[in-house]
């Protein structure tokens, strides 16, 4: 399908490449030591996935004496639900239910359900997610988020962390 | 006259090849590293190593995202800040979208646990599209709230287009961007 969209932009795909292969070959050309073989394990936590492949470099000499290199991808492992927005998702609810707690929103519809509050949800996320990747304290808020009802409260990273762990157990599986 | 006619289809062979490897030496090539949330463009253009392709604010990473509006379709940056404004119109993650079976359940549970509020519906092969309004002003005179359909492939190939042309503008003497290599995660087959 990505095929298709491309060609109904009038783009001519010549190829599709998997992107740790990509990766792989781009490290085998500035690889200078081709003495010996070189197993390398390449990982890659995307916005959405989570790919894991092991490559081997290695070099054959022909007749001539001339050394030709190449690469082998030897297997590949994925997660196809493991990824940065996970984290958002999870921060994302974090928000919503202190939103949703609190007293100036007793009785009402859940912010869920609302895609404007979520966006602006989704965008503060990010900005948080940041902050707490070099601050241990985060201090949110999110002015009139809907109804004229100010979200304003304090994150400790290690909150954020206990709230990810069923993440972080995942991030070793692919391996 | 047999050999005319010979002699001339040896000159339209020859003008053939000539045509195909003028068209390849002349030929642009982009990578496209189309991810979830980012894409990035390299460009090769013959005679020169290979460049990286800046969006609009000089960046090399664009966000994978954009906003259709009554008027305008907004990309990279401009669809993220307008992300609140249109909330329901701001198509981000696309390819996750790709190929996934309609249902009402999955609709659903893409509101609930990703919080992916398009207006979905079912297209002819049973998969999930998008319901918008039309982006063909001709239609939007017509009746203000024509709807249409887009597949997933259609909004795809809008982000695609639109570093197309990035890349197109960024090549020497804007030349045409027509071939390209995309890389995708390494659970997608050929189908």
């Amino acid at each position: 399908m990505m095929i298709d969209a491309a060609e109904l932009v009038g783009l001519n795909v010549i190829q599709l490449v998997h992107e740790n292969s990509a990766a792989a070959i781009m490290y085998g050309i500035d690889r200078m030591d081709t003495e010996e073989d070189l197993n390398v394990l390449i990982y890659n936590m995307g916005g959405r996935d989570t790919e894991v492949s092991v490559v081997r470099y290695s070099a054959m000499t022909d007749s001539k004496n001339k050394t030709y290199e190449y690469v082998e991808i030897m297997g590949e492992g994925y997660d196809e639900t493991l990824g940065g927005m996970e984290f958002d998702h999870v921060l994302v609810g974090i928000m919503a239910d202190k939103f949703n707690g609190m007293k100036e929103r007793k009785d009402k519809a859940d912010v869920r359900t609302i895609p404007r509050a979520m966006k602006r949800l989704y965008k503060e996320a990010s900005d948080v997610k940041d902050i707490l990747s070099a601050n241990r304290l985060v201090n949110i808020k999110v002015p009139e988020l809907f109804d004229y009802v100010t979200l304003s409260f304090e994150l400790y990273r290690e909150e954020y962390e206990q709230a990810c762990s069923h993440l972080f157990e995942r991030v070793a599986a692919p391996i | 006259m047999q050999l005319k006619r010979n002699s001339a289809i040896v000159l339209t062979l020859v003008g053939l090849i000539l045509g195909c490897m003028t068209g390849q030496a002349s030929a642009n090539v982009i990578g496209f590293d189309f991810g979830s949330s980012f894409f990035k463009i390299t460009l090769v253009q013959p005679g020169n190593p290979f460049q990286i392709v800046e969006n609009t604010t000089t960046k090399r990473k664009t966000e994978s995202q954009f906003t259709l509006t009554k008027d305008v379709r907004l990309f990279g940056k401009d669809s993220f800040i307008g992300s609140t404004r249109f909330p329901k119109t701001t198509f981000s993650d696309l390819a996750g979208l790709f190929a996934v079976p309609y249902s009402q359940e999955t609709v659903e549970k893409l509101a609930l646990e990703k919080f992916i509020m398009y207006d979905f519906v079912e297209d002819d092969r049973g998969l999930i599209a998008v319901q918008t309004f039309s982006i063909d002003k001709k239609e939007l005179k017509d009746d203000e709230d024509a709807k249409t359909t887009y597949f997933t492939e259609e909004l795809v190939g809008m982000i695609l287009s639109y570093g197309k042309g990035l890349s197109e503008f960024q090549a020497s003497g804007n030349s045409r961007v027509d071939d390209a290599v995309i890389t995708v995660p390494s659970y997608y087959n050929q189908e």
